[in-house]
C-alpha cells in the first residue's frame, strides 16, 4: 500500500516540485500551504509521516510540530527548514529528523524512506 | 623691735605673731591667713599665751576653754569647705572636659572621625590621660565584635617611635580637634590596622569584650590575661596590662565598647576613672549611633553609585552594539529570504535537467525558475532602497500635482486589476517640501500594497487635506483589512503576509517619510478597509 506523506509549506513553487517528486516516488501526496491547515488536513487524510517547514521568527512553526505530534505520537515528522539552528532548540527535538532545505531533494527522500520502514514503537 | 620667730613652721621668716602682740608690737592682720590660724591654736605659745591672759576666776577659765573649742571646731569647718572646694573643682574639670569632647564629636562629618574624636578625648593629657584607647563596634547581622579604630601605639617596644603623632606635639585637645577635622585620607595608624583585623563572635565565654557588650556593663580589670578573652589577638594586644572595657549604648542597643589601658606607666585605672569613662561614653552614644547610620547610608549609596555606574556602562556596551546586532538580524533575515528562492530555483533546475534527459516538455520548470529569479530581484530591489543612502533633492511642490502625476502612471494597471480610482483632492494647492521620486516611491509602495489587499477588486480612495503646519494624503482601500498583531508588525523588515510581496515596501515607505520630517499612520478594520495616512510638514509657496 502507498505512504501517505503531507507536505506543509508555505513557499508554493516549492511545495509543487515536492509533490510531483514525491508522487514520482510512489508517494500518495498531500499538501498544506500552513500549519493550521495541515493540522485539519492531517485529520481526514490520516498521513504516514508529515514534511513540515518552520521559518525564523515564526514561533508558531515550533508549535505547529508540537500540535502535530500531539495528534499522533508516534507518526513521523521531517522539519524541512532554510536553517540549520533550530537543531540547537530543544522544541524542535520533538521531530523525528531535521533536513536542511536544499534543491537536491536526495537527503530528504532517504530520510523519509528510512522513517518509514523504521519498525513502529511497540504499545 | 625684733619680730619673734614661729615655732612651729620651720620657715625662719615666719613670725609668731602671738608672741610679738605680747611683747606689744601691733598685729598686722592682712598677715594671718586662715590655715596659719588653724595651726597657731595648736601651738603651746598660743596654749601659754591663753594661759597667762586667763585670771583665776572660774569664769575667765570656763571661758577660755570654750572660745579654745569654737576655735578648734571652726578650724575643722573651715578644713572640711577647702576640701569640698577642691572636690567640687575637680568636679567641674571633669565636666568640662566631658562637655568638650562632646562637643567635639559634634563637629565630626563621618564615623572614622567622630571616633578619632572621641578617642582623642580619652588618651589626651589634658582630659582622661589613658595611655591607649580602642573602640570594637557591633556588627548586628554578623553578631560579632569588630575592631574599628585605636588610638595609641601598638606596643611598649614601639613606644615614642610610633606614639601618636598628635601626642608627640603635645598638642591641646582643641588642636587636635581641628587637625581631626581638616585631615582627608589619613593613612591608619599601626594600631588601628592591627585593631581592624580582630573579630570576636558575641559568645559571653569569649571574654570581656564580648561580656561587656551582652551584660551592658563595664569592668576594670589590674592585669589583662587569658582569662579575659579567648582571641590570641586581643591578649597581645592588652597583654597583662591595667586595663578598663566600657560599653556604648544608645536607645537601649550596645552599639560597642571602649577598651582603654595604661601600657607605658602601668598606672591602674581607679574608679572615678571608669566611672567618668562611662558618663563620656553616654553623653557621646547618641552621637556615635547618628555617625554610625550617617556611614551605613553613605556605604549604601556608595554602592547603589557603583550598581549605577555598572548599569551605564552597559547601557552604553548596548547603545553601541545594537546596530551591529541590528545588522546581524538583518543579514540573517536576507539570507533566509534569498535561500527559499535559490532552493526553489535549484530543485526545479534538477527536475529539469532529469525530464530533458527523459525527453520531456520542461518549459515549466523554467517559467517557475523564471519566477523565482524575478522575485529574488524585486528582493534585492528592495534591500537596495531600504539601504540606499538616504540623501534627499527638495523641491517645493504641490502635494496634488504630485498624487495625479503618480495615478496617471498606475491607472491602467489599477482599471486591469478591476479597482476603481475615487480622487477626493484638496481644491487649493498644497505645498510641500519633497524629494519628487522618493515620494512617488512612497505613493507606489502604498498604492500596490492597497491592490495586493484587493485582489478581487474594490475602490481605492485618494484624498487629501491640510492642518496648520502639515499637510496630508490617504490611500483608502476597500481590501481585507489587517487584525492588530498584523498591524503592529507592519514595518518590520521583510514581513509579509503576501506571497507576491518582499516585506520591505511599507518599512521603505515609512522610513522615506520620516526622512522627511513628516510620519506614516495605519489605520485598519479586518475584512473591511485600511488606510495609510501620509503626513508631511508644510511649506510656503515658491
Amino acid at each position: 500500500m502507498m505512504s501517505k506523506l503531507l507536505i506543509v509549506e508555505d513557499e508554493k513553487n516549492l511545495l509543487e516540485l515536492y509533490r510531483m517528486e514525491f508522487e514520482e516516488e510512489g508517494y500518495s501526496v498531500a499538501t498544506a500551504e500552513s500549519g493550521k491547515a495541515g493540522l485539519e488536513l492531517s485529520e481526514t487524510f490520516k498521513p504516514d509521516l508529515v514534511v513540515l517547514d518552520i521559518k525564523l521568527g515564526d514561533e508558531e512553526g515550533l508549535k505547529v510540530l508540537s500540535d502535530f505530534k500531539h495528534q499522533s505520537k508516534d507518526r513521523p515528522v521531517v522539519l524541512n527548514t532554510a536553517f540549520t539552528h533550530y537543531k540547537h532548540d530543544f522544541t524542535s527535538w520533538a521531530a523525528d529528523e531535521y533536513v536542511v532545505k536544499s534543491g537536491d531533494l536526495t537527503e530528504l527522500k532517504s530520510k523519509i524512506k528510512a522513517l518509514l520502514e523504521r519498525p513502529k514503537a511497540q504499545g | 623691735m625684733e619680730h619673734h620667730q614661729c615655732h612651729l613652721d620651720g620657715n625662719e621668716s615666719a613670725e609668731c605673731w602671738i608672741s610679738d602682740v605680747l611683747d606689744g608690737i601691733p598685729l598686722d592682720e592682712k598677715s594671718l591667713p586662715i590655715d596659719r590660724i588653724n595651726k597657731c591654736i595648736t601651738c603651746d605659745a598660743f596654749a601659754e599665751a591663753i594661759e597667762r591672759s586667763t585670771g583665776r576666776r572660774r569664769s575667765d577659765r570656763v571661758m577660755t576653754q570654750a572660745i579654745n573649742r569654737f576655735l578648734a571646731l571652726f578650724s575643722n569647718y573651715n578644713r572640711e569647705l577647702n576640701d569640698m572646694a577642691d572636690s567640687l573643682k575637680e568636679k567641674i574639670e571633669e565636666l568640662t572636659v566631658l562637655k568638650t569632647v562632646a562637643e567635639a564629636l559634634l563637629k565630626a562629618t563621618d564615623l572614622k572621625k567622630g571616633l578619632k574624636i572621641f578617642l582623642s578625648g580619652i588618651t589626651s593629657g589634658e582630659a582622661f590621660g589613658f595611655n591607649r584607647a580602642v573602640v570594637f563596634l557591633v556588627n548586628h547581622p554578623r553578631h560579632r565584635l569588630e575592631g574599628v579604630l585605636g588610638l595609641g601605639h601598638l606596643n611598649v617596644s614601639s613606644y615614642g617611635k610610633t606614639w601618636d603623632r598628635l601626642q608627640r606635639e603635645k598638642l591641646s585637645f582643641d588642636q587636635i580637634v581641628e587637625k581631626i577635622l581638616n585631615e582627608t585620607d589619613e593613612p591608619d595608624n599601626a594600631l588601628s590596622t592591627a585593631v581592624a583585623k580582630i573579630h570576636i563572635p558575641l559568645r559571653i565565654n569569649l571574654g570581656i569584650l564580648p561580656k561587656s557588650v551582652i551584660l551592658r556593663k563595664s569592668f576594670r580589670i589590674e592585669e589583662f590575661k587569658d582569662e579575659h578573652s579567648a582571641d590570641k589577638q586581643v591578649l597581645g594586644l592588652f597583654d597583662r596590662n591595667p586595663c578598663a572595657v566600657v560599653p556604648i549604648i544608645s536607645k537601649e542597643v550596645v552599639l560597642g565598647v571602649v577598651v582603654v589601658d595604661n601600657p607605658v606607666t602601668r598606672r591602674c585605672i581607679s574608679d572615678e576613672e571608669l566611672s567618668t569613662l562611662e558618663t563620656l561614653s553616654y553623653m557621646t552614644a547618641a552621637r556615635i549611633d547618628n555617625l554610625i547610620l550617617q556611614n551605613q547610608l553613605e556605604l549604601r549609596v556608595a554602592q547603589l553609585e557603583h550598581v549605577n555606574a555598572l548599569l551605564q556602562d552597559n547601557k552604553n556596551y548596548l547603545v553601541e552594539t545594537e546596530p551591529l546586532i541590528e545588522a546581524g538580524r538583518m543579514a540573517t533575515t536576507i539570507a533566509h529570504e534569498i535561500k527559499t528562492p535559490l532552493v526553489t530555483i535549484a530543485g526545479y533546475a534538477m527536475r529539469a535537467k532529469k525530464e530533458h534527459a527523459d525527453g520531456k516538455d520542461i518549459s515549466h520548470n523554467l517559467d517557475v525558475m523564471l519566477e523565482e529569479i524575478s522575485r529574488l530581484e524585486k528582493l534585492a530591489g528592495g534591500i537596495l532602497d531600504f539601504s540606499r543612502e538616504r540623501k534627499l533633492t527638495l523641491e517645493t511642490l504641490d502635494l496634488n500635482t504630485l498624487i495625479n502625476e503618480t495615478l496617471d502612471i498606475v491607472t491602467d494597471k489599477l482599471s486591469y486589476s478591476n479597482i476603481e480610482v475615487i480622487k477626493n483632492l484638496c481644491d487649493k494647492n498644497l505645498y510641500i517640501k519633497v524629494d519628487r521620486n522618493r515620494m512617488k516611491q512612497v505613493l507606489f509602495n502604498l498604492i500596490d500594497n492597497a491592490m495586493q489587499a484587493m485582489p478581487d477588486g474594490g475602490k481605492l480612495e485618494v484624498s487629501t487635506g491640510t492642518g496648520s503646519t502639515y499637510r496630508w494624503f490617504k490611500i483608502k482601500d476597500t481590501g481585507c483589512g489587517m487584525s492588530k498583531e498584523t498591524v503592529e508588525q507592519l514595518f518590520k523588515p521583510f514581513y509579509t503576509t503576501k506571497s507576491a510581496g518582499c516585506g520591505l515596501g511599507l518599512p521603505v515607505s515609512r522610513r522615506i517619510v520620516n526622512d522627511h520630517g513628516g510620519y506614516l499612520e495605519v489605520e485598519s478594520i479586518p475584512g473591511e478597509q485600511s488606510v495609510f495616512t501620509v503626513n508631511l510638514p508644510a511649506a510656503d509657496e515658491v
